[in-house]
């Protein structure tokens, strides 16, 4: 055997190794929650000694748990959208708008990225104090948007900056008004990154805490509901809850890797 | 009645003059081509006939009507780019059929359009792919298709072979000329490439630092450059100074000294001293004789350079100048670097730079002359 393919398996096992270890820290702690959830145990405990759907029958029924469940899928609902379509448009606008200003702009909507958001809440918090809105679903839908919406900004700006502005040229050239090369050129090429906006925009809204947790003194959502619910006792139904969103999102993305519609995704590349 | 008509067209970006006092016109079924350096005007020139850009001054009419401030969309160009810039998400069929739907052509009539123009390029059986799925070739003959597909008052290509591969640009080339003869579509082609330039052209724009130098058919501006400019941009040409002594042309020295401005200024009848350019291959080489001879110069080979079908000598002269001999390969074979040589420039080889061409010099056939004599 060579030195140069003792080297190449050499640097073959640091490979596994690293992911591996990967593997391990990121992938076997959701594993061990997964398999808890399944318990029929009065209490957290692992390895259970029964199994059963339990606790999915409970935070399925418990008025709480379905309370924040469904209060946490409105908000995302709405925010969803809305990040998008804002994010569209700012990322139009810094694209194409006038050049002045422009990173100014740019540095202020993507300010929410990196301030820590227990600053942003504090002010938020205090603005709905002066408006009566805590506890409100706006008041939870303005703030998650606030930091989705840099997300969103990066995301589309970054592929709005590689689109190729001579394909909206040629639809121009075949007699589409710009409305219209937009509406059928530009967006479909901006679809995987729209697509990935909503996911990002979903998640965030879905697993804010902080901020929320100022807004909020009796309608809560989720990560609230499970803060909470961990503070009094250890209770399974947090694992339930954490089950549920872990096959949601793999059913999820799941789907969208098959369809080649995540960005990243082999099948999505160009 | 012409197609596109430039008139003293001047385009400027803050302090940057990028097109100044333009004026052309495309004639009907006619392939023009712009022809310049990079950053010289020319796809500037293409955008404001495509509308996305407007002129700072000037006019630019379409089909006889002005058209300074109408938008591209109702224009009715047919744009090709370098960059292809098809619709990644539509199949070769949908990609050709968008300007049609665009003008709200039927359906059937419009899938009988797109089987026709996909026969033409010779892409009947990709109809039903991506883009993606096709080589650069295939693609560029995609959006080719996309552009002619709605009958454009002009088809305008900017750079469109420069992405592709040498081999498949000069296929794609042949192509071009095939289908724009056929559909006799006026044409305009944006190019720094003077070989693609001479091959389809039926006139050249060349320009330079946003003015034309010189219109003119491939072979005028190749025979008889006005311009030092086109003299050296359009194939290889020795630039010299000659003296007119007693009907006999006689070069006296280098170039180089002079200013960039006397080149016109020189070119005057009464002017003993003039700027005159010859072409490589019109430099005839000989092995023995003497610099006694009319036309003749002893010289010593710089340099010798095998290229294939040809071979390219540098030679410097004993006056003083160095010039490039071009030859076919089966010749010149016994001349290496350092051999001495003669070299015979017949008078009418000579072209007077500055001239307007036909008539200043004689005009016989020069290209037989290119074989080397040794």
């Amino acid at each position: 055997m060579s030195a140069d393919s003792g080297r190449e398996d050499v640097k073959g096992w640091v490979t596994r190794g690293i992911a591996g270890a990967t593997l391990v820290f990121l992938v076997l702690p959701q594993f061990i929650l997964l398999i808890e959830s399944f318990t029929a145990d009065n209490h957290l405990t692992f390895p259970p000694s029964r199994y059963g759907l339990r606790w999915y029958g409970y935070i399925l029924t418990d008025p709480d748990w379905v309370g924040a469940l469904v209060r946490s899928m409105v908000v995302a609902s709405v925010v969803t959208p809305l990040t998008v379509l804002i994010g569209l448009a700012a990322a139009f606008a810094l694209d194409r708008g006038p050049r002045r200003g422009r990173r100014a702009i740019y540095t202020l909507l993507i300010a929410p990225m990196i301030l820590p958001h227990v600053v942003l809440g504090l002010g938020q918090f205090q603005i709905a104090f002066w408006t009566h809105m805590q506890d409100t679903l706006a008041a939870y839908t303005l703030a998650h948007l606030t930091i989705a919406l840099p997300y969103a900004i990066i995301i589309i700006g970054a592929s709005l900056q590689v689109f190729d502005r001579r394909v909206e040229e040629a639809a121009q050239s075949l007699g589409a008004v710009p409305w219209r090369a937009v509406v059928y050129v530009t967006l479909p090429a901006l679809r995987p990154s729209l697509i990935a906006t909503a996911i990002f925009a979903f998640i965030t809204s879905f697993d804010e805490f902080i901020i929320t947790y100022l807004l909020s003194t009796r309608q809560v959502t989720i990560p609230i509901q499970i803060f909470n619910s961990l503070s009094f006792q250890l209770e399974p139904s947090v694992a339930a809850i954490s089950g549920l969103t872990l096959i949601v999102t793999a059913a999820l993305s799941g789907i969208l890797i098959a369809r080649g519609q995540l960005p990243g995704a082999p099948q999505a590349m160009r | 009645m012409s197609t596109v008509q430039l008139e003293n067209v001047s385009k400027s970006f803050g302090a940057t003059i990028a097109a100044e006092n333009v004026s052309f016109e495309v004639r009907p079924g006619e392939l023009l081509t712009l022809l310049g350096p990079s950053g010289c005007g020319k796809t500037t020139l293409l955008r404001i006939v495509a509308g996305f850009l407007r002129p700072s001054s000037g006019l630019v009419r379409l089909a006889g009507k002005v058209v300074n401030t109408v938008p591209p969309h109702l224009r009715h160009v047919g744009l090709v780019f370098q960059s292809y810039a098809l619709f990644p998400h539509m199949t070769v069929r949908d990609n050709v059929a968008f300007g049609l739907k665009m003008h709200g052509v039927s359906r059937a009539e419009s899938e009988r359009r797109v089987a026709e123009i996909l026969d033409l390029v010779q892409l009947s059986e990709r109809a039903g792919h991506v883009p993606s799925q096709l080589s650069g070739g295939q693609q560029q003959r995609v959006a080719l298709a996309r552009a002619l597909v709605t009958q454009p008052t002009i088809l305008l290509l900017d750079e469109p072979f420069s992405a592709l591969d040498r081999q498949i640009g000069e296929l794609l080339r042949a192509e071009l000329k095939r289908i724009q003869r056929r559909l006799s579509i006026s044409t305009i082609l944006v190019t720094h490439a003077q070989d693609e330039a001479l091959m389809l052209a039926d006139r050249v724009v060349v320009m330079n630092q946003g003015r034309i130098e010189q219109i003119g058919a491939p072979e005028e501006l190749y025979r008889w450059p006005r311009t030092r400019f086109v003299a050296e941009f359009l194939g290889r040409s020795n630039l010299v100074r000659i003296g007119d002594v007693a009907s006999r042309i006689r070069i006296e020295g280098p170039l180089g000294t002079e200013p960039e401005t006397a080149t016109t200024e020189l070119h005057g009848p009464q002017s003993a001293l003039r700027i005159a350019m010859v072409r490589p291959e019109y430099v005839r080489l000989h092995c023995v004789g003497g610099a006694t001879h009319d036309h003749w110069y002893a010289g010593r080979v710089e340099e010798a350079h095998y290229l294939g079908h040809t071979r390219l000598f540098r030679i410097r002269l004993d006056v003083g100048v160095s010039i490039e001999a071009l030859t076919l390969s089966a010749d010149g074979r016994d001349l290496v670097v350092d051999s001495v040589v003669f070299v015979e420039i017949p008078p009418e080889a000579f072209h007077v730079v500055g001239s307007s061409g036909a008539g200043e010099l004689p005009r016989s056939d020069i290209a037989a002359t290119d074989r080397l004599m040794v």
